[in-house]
């Protein structure tokens, strides 16, 4: 990237450096590495990004994609917001995301007029996620409660009607119920008269996400059968489908360190391509499809180097690893998320900050999408007050801080490019260490992944435990506040008024026609079970008329949870 | 009159997570800071409640701990503690996780015998269990 002379001179007066810094009583910069363990010096040369070739930090929108995807910065078109509104019942849900949409609330940050798409990033309650019904005894406590309640179609119904379909991108946080969920949205459109052919979802093809914490999915012999699944439906189905999430959020918040998450989630992306490839698919038509969601780091040049690494790894695996012709399968759209698990009750306020901080890390990145979280996350889902401040971060850094008007801002500076290369280094390591020990699923069910990643978590806790990792407020500067924080909650009464629902429907309905429909669906199940990868695409159309016959979300689920089984990950 | 071997007996305790509950870093380091100091630990995810007293039962444990990070505590630890009422078992119940802070002294009140947050530290979950 220098020239060999300037090499020589930087590294000169690198050695002039060290001599006067010891000249100076040996003082050191508290912590020598960072998370991903990689050494931080206290400064960066020429000398440190002399072996970096001008292909990876030339131009941006140009292979590797280093500096991203895009030829132009932010300010041209916009950034796509996707903070996640979800409350109570379906009607509760659409009132916060109307008011929010009032105060400039769409897809594309910037974008207004005719042309303007709005955005439903819908995270489910917790029962809803996992396929049980509201009267169904695993939900007690827990209706509405963590986000949006739904489970027929009168819920898609007082959610949707009279909004524009196909103005709208659509997302169901809801990953192990997401074949349930999509087509409760499929036979909705239907009934409206929108065609498939004009919908715009990201599907939460995410069956792996539960593996990094305890929530059940299915086991994982099974359960990544309903990847190719989705996406061999929805690519050749819903055109305007983004098909897969390759996601580094969860085993960040599992705690995964920035370069482990980095490893995991290209082996993620690598593995779900090699399934559908198995199931008789071609990357190049559904690999353009896909979409990232990254974790977000406080160490904010952590991220950025992360981010950017990761975008260079994508393009050269999959032009390299799987032969892709199509500059978008070597363009992974990353739509990160600030860390929850960075968030703390105590002076819940300062989160704020820690939010701004981590938006302000996406945007130099150059993602393509930015997740403010609200400040209160960590004591309940969002209030109103503090949904619209995580709103207002990103408008404030798009509009009023200028950051928005130049592309990767930060290419270029000694210290991001050497590091964005030692995170390179480090996840390719990572990676062939998978591949050493049998491969992605094997990663798993040999335990490999979650001992990594509570090693990780362990050496993180006790960190913050004995101060050596500051928290101000949390473990240093710790004040008396007043023991009571107000905190959002949702009441007892949407619970009772959803069981009270979801009877009234199945009592309206034809059940031996729901009871027809259920009988397909186990069929095709069986089938993905027994006979797989040549039963691809027999189970989301059996779902999809298992919704035609008006069955509920958690009788559907409740079929695949009953073929294809329980899935945890032993031991502690 | 307790010997000399019952007294320094390992305390048994059942940790427990809903199966819906994401997030089980906190319930996992806390299941690894009891066995280093010195006790069993059973861990159990649940799909229904009612499962954590009949594994408490069966086990015959000293102490339950339950972890919230979602939803499902204010049905959960009520029903758990008046079933362990029912089976006349007496055992400490500890809570971990996300529980608002004017919740705190109402499930106290309730019996529950300490609430501890993702800012806790280790010790004071080893006190409470050993006192």
């Amino acid at each position: 990237m220098c020239k060999e002379t300037d090499a020589e001179e930087a590294r000169r007066l690198e050695r002039k450096w060290a001599e006067r810094i010891s000249e100076d009583g040996g003082k050191k910069p508290s912590r020598a590495t960072n998370a991903s363990g990689i050494e931080r010096k206290a400064y960066y040369s020429q000398a440190d990004v002399e072996d970096l070739s001008f292909e990876d930090t030339s131009i941006p929108g140009e292979y590797p994609y280093t500096r991203g995807f895009r030829h132009l910065p932010y300010s041209a078109d916009g950034w796509m917001m996707r903070q996640p509104v979800a409350v109570g019942l379906p009607k509760d849900t659409r009132a916060r995301m109307e008011y929010l949409e009032k105060l400039g609330w769409s897809l594309f940050i910037g974008q207004e007029g005719d042309d303007k798409l709005l955005v439903q990033n819908v995270a489910l309650d917790i029962p809803s996620q996992q396929g049980y019904d509201p009267d169904a005894p695993e939900a007690r406590g827990r209706v509405g409660r963590d986000g949006m309640s739904m489970s027929t179609m009168w819920d898609m119904d007082e959610f949707y009607s009279g909004r524009e379909l196909d103005r709208t991108e659509v997302f169901f946080a809801a990953p192990d119920n997401q074949l349930a969920c999509l087509g409760l949205y499929l036979v909705y459109a239907e009934r409206r008269g929108v065609p498939w052919e004009a919908l715009r979802l990201k599907v939460s093809n995410l069956w792996y996400h539960s593996w990094y914490w305890d929530t059940a999915g299915f086991p994982p012999r099974q359960a990544y059968k309903l990847g190719p699944e989705l996406v061999s439906f929805f690519h050749k189905r819903v055109p305007h489908a983004q098909v897969a999430s390759v996601t580094g959020y969860n085993p960040g918040e599992a705690g995964a360190t920035p370069a482990q998450e980095l490893a995991f989630t290209l082996a993620t992306g690598v593995f779900i391509t090699e399934e559908c490839v198995k199931a008789g698919l071609d990357p190049d038509e559904f690999v353009p499809k896909y979409y990232g969601h990254d974790h977000t780091n406080l160490d904010l040049f952590e991220t950025v180097a992360k981010f950017r690494a990761k975008r260079k790894m994508w393009a050269k695996i999959f032009k390299e690893r799987f032969g892709c012709q199509n500059p978008d399968s070597l363009r992974l759209r990353n739509f990160p998320q600030t860390a929850g698990s960075l968030l703390h009750a105590k002076e819940p306020e300062n989160n704020i900050i820690r939010i701004t901080l981590m938006a302000l890390a996406q945007v130099l990145a150059g993602a393509e999408g930015v997740w403010a979280a609200s400040y209160d996350e960590c004591l309940n889902i969002p209030s109103q007050k503090a949904a619209q401040i995580a709103l207002r971060t990103g408008q404030i850094i798009f509009y009023e801080t200028g950051i928005a008007d130049v592309i990767d801002p930060l290419g270029g500076s000694y210290y991001i490019e050497s590091l964005t290369k030692s995170m390179e280094d480090e996840a390719w390591r990572l990676l062939e260490e998978m591949e050493k020990k049998g491969g992605y699923l094997e990663c798993w069910e040999s335990g490999w992944f979650r001992s990594e990643l509570a090693r990780s978590a362990r050496e993180y806790h006790q960190a913050v435990e004995d101060g050596e990792r500051v928290i101000v407020g949390v473990n240093k500067y710790v004040v008396d506040e007043e023991k009571h924080i107000p905190t959002f909650r949702v009441g007892q009464e949407v619970e009772d008024e959803a069981v009270k629902r979801v009877r009234a429907f199945r009592a309206q309905r034809d059940s031996a026609q729901a009871a027809r429909a259920l009988e397909a669906l186990k069929r095709a199940a069986e089938r993905m079970k027994t006979d797989w990868p040549n039963s691809c695409g027999l189970v989301m159309p059996a779902m999809i008329d298992a919704f035609r016959a008006d069955c509920t979300m958690g009788e559907a689920q409740g079929v695949m949870k009953e073929v294809l089984g329980y899935g945890y990950y032993g031991g502690i | 009159m307790a010997t000399t071997e019952e007294s320094k007996k390992r305390l048994r305790v059942l940790l427990a997570h809903c199966d819906q509950d994401a997030h089980d870093r906190g319930v996992r380091y806390i299941a690894e800071v009891l066995q280093e100091g010195g006790m069993e630990v059973i861990f159990i995810r649940y799909r229904v409640c009612e499962e954590v007293v009949r594994v408490a039962v069966q086990e015959d444990v000293d102490a339950v701990g339950l972890s919230f990070y979602s939803s499902g505590y204010s049905h959960d630890i009520p029903a758990v503690l008046e079933s362990l009422k029912e089976k006349e078992k007496d055992v400490k119940l500890l809570v971990g996780g996300i529980i608002p802070s004017d919740e705190i002294d109402g499930l106290l009140a309730l019996g529950v015998s300490g609430i501890f947050g993702p800012n806790s530290r280790r010790d004071e979950v080893l006190e409470c269990l050993a006192s």
